[in-house]
């Protein structure tokens, strides 16, 4: 690995100061299992690296009405946390699918987040599940929802010196139900051939569809929201008209060729995913 | 940089390039070539080794993140004499063949084992399914963790 300086900032304003004295020297290090193979194959060159690790307030998972997540959670907490499962089972069926235990282990939905890679699951999920960004910077905090902080793949709307402090994630309303269901070919870093996020809610009265929302990862440059699912809301939501959502939902994606598939392929892979995901979620909103 | 850290039991304080990973840290500096080297990308498995009791990728962290962990490889999981069960439960159910994935796939058995005394067999496939055996011994593999789990209350 080419040799960099390295520190380990203990709050997140001594980290976007460096950063922003430093400027394009420096590179942000969450958990790793993305950035030290970056690091060593050359992806990146920096002069410093900062490894946010060490930043206390950017750890653990609250709950205040909403989901509070640090930016250095892990993935595999996202997975395991009982309140997060309880109340967000959407987003640890995702964490629970990224890669292999030992990245979720180190892997921070920070760095997730702020990665910005279209093949994987935990943006995907935020995403549907409303989520907002929390950035910091020199000059304070802003907050992006996480629709609309993707500008193509691998970048963000994240500016020189600022970091992902954090994520909130709205309160669900009661009778929701979420999936994520993802297809892969079998390859050993498990990323996705296609994944669907859905998040249903229904009225118990008359079992109706009250809101919808689908998004598809590994679908374009950015996690892709499929806007015809909102044609769910008012009817019934029964197997045929999710089909036909489905179908469309896979025309809307803009998926690319690579070593996972066509793009005729990856289409009808997604058509499936975000049949499965609705079917699921709508079950789940209504028991 | 100076890097304080447990190495199977033994705390060291070792000066170290910014740029040295944890695996580096392993087979380079303490000459614990148990701990094997092959995708350098936290996919196959092959460097696994446990911090704070986690299994982690060692080829992807850098000295600087293990700052204060207490990190346990194969070497350590060996008792002075004899194998530990889970290793014995690897001999005896024709676990390894060449035996290069064999010293992570001990060490996330044991990960899965310290969180889970009892898992099924869906629950092993899924938690030891991110490590990788290019010999494609999994049955004896599944065969041994079960047998580790079998045992599991004659150890600790």
């Amino acid at each position: 690995m080419r040799p960099f300086e390295y520190i380990r900032p203990a709050s997140v304003a001594e980290a976007v100061g460096v950063l922003n004295q430093r400027g394009e020297d420096a590179f942000v290090l969450g958990g790793g299992s993305a950035a030290v193979v970056m690091l060593r194959l050359g992806v990146v060159r920096p002069e410093l690296v900062v490894d946010l690790g060490g930043i206390e307030e950017m750890r653990g998972l609250q709950r205040n009405g909403g989901l509070r997540i640090g930016a250095l959670a892990s993935i595999r907490s996202l997975e395991l946390d009982d309140g997060v499962r309880a109340a967000y089972p959407l987003l640890a069926e995702a964490a629970s699918q990224v890669a292999n235990v030992r990245v979720r282990n180190v892997a921070t939905v920070g760095g997730a987040v702020a990665y910005g890679e279209p093949q994987t699951d935990t943006p995907t999920a935020l995403t549907a599940s409303g989520a907002v960004v929390r950035i910091a910077g020199v000059s304070g905090e802003r907050s992006v929802p996480l629709d609309g902080f993707y500008v193509g793949p691998y970048e963000t709307v994240l500016e020189q010196g600022e970091i992902v402090a954090g994520i909130d994630v709205p309160e669900q309303q009661p009778h929701t139900g979420g999936a994520h269901v993802k297809f892969t070919v079998g390859s050993p870093e498990n990323k996705p051939v296609a994944n669907a996020s859905a998040l249903v809610t229904v009225d118990p009265s008359s079992g109706a569809c009250t809101a919808a929302r689908v998004v598809m990862g590994a679908a374009g440059p950015v996690p892709v929201v499929a806007n015809v699912a909102s044609g769910l809301v008012g009817g019934e939501a029964s197997a045929e008209r999710i089909k036909e959502v489905a179908a469309a939902a896979a025309e809307e994606a803009d998926p690319i060729e690579d070593l996972r598939g066509p793009e005729w392929y990856k289409r009808r892979i997604l058509r499936i995913v975000v049949e499965r995901a609705l079917t699921c979620a709508l079950q789940r909103a209504r028991t | 940089m100076n890097v304080t850290l447990t190495v199977n039991g033994e705390t060291l304080s070792l000066d170290v390039p910014p740029s040295t990973t944890l695996l580096d840290l392993l087979r380079d500096r303490l000459s614990l070539h148990g701990t094997k080297e092959y995708c350098h990308s936290g996919v196959c498995g092959a460097c696994t080794v446990l911090a704070d009791g986690k299994a982690v990728s060692s080829c992807s962290m850098l000295a600087g993140q293990v700052e204060g962990a207490d990190v346990l490889t194969i070497e350590g999981l060996t008792p002075d004499e004899g194998l530990h069960p889970i290793q014995q439960a690897f001999v005896d159910n024709f676990g390894l063949q060449c035996g290069y994935c064999t010293p992570g796939m001990i060490l996330l058995a044991k990960a899965l084992l310290d969180e889970n005394p009892a898992p099924t067999r869906e629950e092993i496939i899924r938690y030891m399914g991110g490590n990788i055996c290019r010999c494609t011994g999994y049955a004896g593999i599944l065969r041994s963790v079960e047998a580790a789990v079998k045992e599991r209350g004659s150890w600790s």
